[in-house]
């Protein structure tokens, strides 16, 4: 079943564009120049339920302006959005019923009550039945180990605590679908993990759809089986990580160690990157070629000490990408 | 009830900051003496200025002051402090009207600086201030009918500025200069029948007065219990019309943060 459903989005906004120095600031109190942004120029994209989308790109591409617009907190400037096969912008309130949402950066928490209050409060907001309440809790309880510090304070909590809170909060009405802006931002490794953990977990158990915004690419590669990239408003990249991936990273790095220091190599297969001293960094397009080949060719004119393949990786696709669009 | 226990919550989060409660009974207890100070002195040579008694003064200065604690109206930094630091997306994101919880948060709000604030205030007046029990005890209700719309009034001018605020989102906070204006005009510092009767007269057009000297006036006596019906019946007037005005600004607000994004 297709879940969201985004057909031909555009975002406009008016920005006032304010005049500099002194006088400027004078000058902005009366009056201001308002001019024409697009946010995001014409987007269209399908997410059946079940599905862990990575959706990237880099700052400022337009990445929460979609999201904000899916949660029907936006309206776009035309285009549809279709949730559920309903409208966020017409039922807004129906529509988030069903939706989740963390963002790394804020907090839905009390701050400065226990973390148990906001699931109470969250209880009567969604009107939840106590038998569904406890056993979601139960369950959230449990997954994330909520246990140790169900009773203190928000601003208590260690971050990772403190994430950890803010996904229980976003999952106990059981939503469909769960919006993820930087979950992990800030966190170190084991918490990482512990969050990835869960996202998968949920989505295992509760077919629950995943949306997720990160620059933390190893989240990304993860968790998320398909890649939405988008860049300056337009989609440039949607498919399965992996296709998107090789076909972005046509390269191999290949790192040489050699016996005596080199200035320059004559073999054209290859395109030097770096050379410090007896290290040499090169890359080679591995559709053309194999990597024996390349080190035979290698072999030929240099003493090759050690070497090692380096793996094309989301980081390399993305970087790719964005520097391509 | 999602409002009622926003309502709890506000209560909880007031009571975690107890040194907060104690200095501000202290705080306005200075300032009701120095209030105090002032009548005296202007009630030094004389028993009784425009028919009413320095007691009956002092009486209406401290309960200005209990009222003002009561007269809370958070929505006017929280809904600012939401916009400007973009929480009002992961708010509107929840099924629940904004307005309505940000209503049931002051409510919580004031019912706990009522008890903790208010009453210790009153009680501390009556131990060491001439403060006088109201005349009379049948006037009682209609105080508490007046102070209730009273806060209405207050808290829809508040949605209203902090909503104006939110529209424009450039001019800063404009609650403070409202404010200001409360304070002056409301008679919550010197009651309006000491300004000159035509700005008296101006002054009871605007809604300002019935926020304050209408609870005041009628506890001290000087606003009879005839009088004092006109003017709730005046009083809900206003409750209306600024009701009309802040239910067509959330909507306009609201399609701002729709449109161009918080």
């Amino acid at each position: 079943m297709e879940q969201i459903v985004l057909d031909n989005v555009v975002k406009e906004y008016i920005v006032a564009k304010k005049k500099k120095g002194m006088l400027g600031a004078l000058a902005n109190l009366f009056h201001s120049e308002k001019i024409r942004v697009e946010a995001v120029k014409g987007i269209s994209c399908r997410i059946e339920k079940g599905e862990i989308v990575g959706y990237i790109g880099p700052n400022g591409a337009g990445k929460s302006t979609t999201i904000k617009m899916m949660s029907g907190i936006m309206h776009p400037t035309s285009g549809n959005i279709l949730i559920n096969g309903m409208s966020p912008q017409k039922r807004r309130k129906e529509v988030v019923k069903h939706l989740g949402v963390v963002f790394g950066q804020r907090t839905q928490l009390y701050w400065d009550l226990r973390l148990g209050e906001t699931f109470e409060l969250l209880k009567r907001i969604y009107r939840l039945p106590d038998g569904q309440y406890n056993g979601t809790l139960e369950e959230l309880r449990a997954v994330l180990g909520l246990d140790e510090f169900m009773d203190i304070p928000v601003r208590q909590l260690s971050l990772g605590q403190r994430m950890r809170g803010e996904l229980a909060a976003a999952m106990l009405h059981e939503p469909e679908i769960l919006f993820l802006d930087e979950p992990t931002i800030g966190l170190d490794i084991d918490a990482k993990q512990a969050i990835r953990d869960f996202i998968l977990e949920m989505n295992r158990r509760k077919k629950t759809t995943v949306i997720l915004t990160s620059h933390d690419l190893e989240d990304v590669m993860k968790l998320c089986t398909r890649l939405i990239v988008i860049n300056k408003g337009i989609i440039v990249e949607d498919g399965p990580i992996s296709e998107i991936v090789s076909r972005m990273a046509t390269y191999r790095m290949l790192v040489l160690e050699v016996a005596e220091p080199v200035q320059s190599i004559a073999c054209d297969k290859v395109e030097i990157m770096k050379i410090e001293g007896r290290k040499v960094w090169c890359k080679f397009d591995h559709h053309a070629y194999t990597a024996a080949e390349i080190i035979h060719a290698l072999g030929q004119e240099l003493k090759i000490v050690d070497l090692s393949v380096r793996e094309p990786d989301v980081e390399d696709a993305i970087t790719n990408i964005y520097h391509s669009a | 009830m999602a409002y009622l226990y926003k309502l709890k919550l506000q209560v909880q989060v007031y009571l975690t900051y107890r040194f907060e409660v104690f200095a501000n009974i202290a705080t306005h207890f200075i300032l009701i003496l120095a209030n105090v100070f002032l009548w005296n002195c202007v009630y030094s040579d004389q028993k009784d200025i425009l028919g009413v008694g320095r007691g009956q003064m002092i009486t209406y200065s401290v309960l200005s002051s209990c009222l003002a604690v009561m007269y809370h109206c958070g929505i006017q930094s929280s809904l600012n402090k939401d916009v400007r630091e973009g929480n009002i997306a992961l708010l509107l994101m929840k099924p629940i009207h904004l307005l309505g919880a940000y209503f049931a948060e002051d409510v919580g709000a004031v019912a706990v600086r009522a008890v903790s604030v208010s009453v210790p205030i009153f009680l501390l007046g009556l131990l060491f201030l001439p403060l006088q029990p109201p005349v009379l005890f049948r006037v009682l209700p209609l105080v508490m009918i007046s102070y209730v719309f009273g806060f209405m009034i207050l808290w829809l001018l508040s949605a209203l500025v902090s909503m104006f605020t939110f529209v424009t989102m450039e001019l800063g906070n404009m609650g403070v200069v409202k404010d200001m204006i409360v304070a002056i005009l409301s008679g919550s510092m010197i009651p309006l029948w000491f300004f000159p009767d035509r700005v008296e007269k101006m002054l009871m057009m605007t809604p300002f007065p019935y926020t304050y000297q209408l609870p005041l006036g009628l506890y001290i006596g000087k606003i009879d219990i005839g009088e004092g019906l006109r003017q709730i019946g005046i009083q809900a007037f206003w409750m209306l019309l600024l009701g009309v005005c802040v239910a067509l600004a959330w909507k306009k607000a609201k399609n701002k943060v729709l449109i161009q994004g918080g």
